[in-house]
């Protein structure tokens, strides 16, 4: 059986799949009530559903007549707050796995950028060195460089991840 | 006028079955959203629905044992078995939403670490520049 609504104006259309028992029984609605097998399949569809309001509200009488209501509709909505819940836990995850990705790949950037100045930096100070100018780049040299480097630029392969 | 139309769908339905357009109103479209979204278990699949219409067009009873999914007390029994699952789901979106922050967060504080001596070399470039070019 298919279903696919198709229009979403007001009202609309469905496709189904009828089964051969179903399809007698609409040609002996159409019969009786002189009517197309079209117009029967519409009117046994909104007939069918106002039965099953019906049988719906009946069900919710017999939760209230046993005692149950109260706590379905309370779990019911606990089960929505929580699914809320789950939703939101769920897309600030993303966002932060998503701007975790920006910025690893911007501090890659970074790493690359500032080795290219710690190169230069390096090559100046020996130009100066054999000209006798001492010059200490100490304070510019980022303590724990090679991790930093095994982290964003050479990750470790891992299990065949990574 | 009847008979025409439908040997002209037992055409369609050679085979006894097939698939048919429902034309359904918006407030019958309504009612089957909130049914399904907020009403009682109940067994609203297209097909059951358009066999329940028949029935009580054609005045026969409906058997309410093949509608009704579950009683009362099995819906709370369900119900609470979902809540369980969303409980354990909710546990675990925690977990991936704390690790994927911290990963986050050591990666801002790598980069304003790293944007720190950064600025420093970039510092000592520029002066390393001017005293090579004031020493010829």
């Amino acid at each position: 059986m298919s279903m696919d609504s198709r229009n979403g104006g007001p009202g609309g259309v469905i496709e189904i799949h009828l089964t051969e028992g179903v399809v007698t029984r609409i040609k002996e609605v159409a019969k009786r009530k002189r009517i197309s097998f079209d117009n029967a399949v519409d009117m046994c569809y909104s007939t069918g559903l106002s039965k099953a309001l019906e049988l719906s509200e009946s069900w919710f009488d017999n939760a209230k007549k046993i005692g149950s209501y109260n706590a379905i509709v309370q779990l019911r909505a606990s089960k929505a707050e929580k699914t809320l819940e789950l939703m939101n836990l769920r897309s600030k995850s993303v966002s932060y796995k998503f701007d975790g990705f920006e910025e690893f790949n911007r501090m890659m950037g970074s790493l690359i950028s500032y080795t290219g100045k710690r190169a230069e930096a390096k090559r100046l100070q020996t130009l100066l060195a054999e000209r006798g100018i001492i010059f200490d780049i100490g304070p510019g040299e980022i303590p724990e460089l090679d991790e930093l480097n095994q982290r964003y630029l050479f990750r470790k392969v891992r299990n065949g991840q990574d | 006028m009847v008979e025409t139309r439908l040997s002209r769908t037992s055409k369609m339905f050679g085979k006894g079955q097939g698939t048919v357009e429902v034309h359904v109103s918006a407030k019958d479209q309504a009612d089957y959203s909130n049914l399904s979204k907020e009403g009682a278990p109940v067994n609203i699949s297209p097909l059951v629905i358009i066999g329940n219409g028949t029935s009580v067009l054609l005045n026969e009873p409906i058997d309410n044992a093949s509608i009704f999914l579950r009683t009362p007390n099995e819906e709370i029994e369900k119900l609470r078995r979902e809540i369980a699952e969303l409980d354990d789901d909710i546990q675990k979106a925690c977990s991936a939403k704390m690790k994927h922050q911290a990963l986050n967060d050591r990666y801002q504080e790598d980069a304003s670490i790293l944007e720190y001596y950064q600025e420093i070399m970039e510092m000592f470039v520029t002066q390393m520049k001017r005293i090579k070019k004031e020493k010829g």
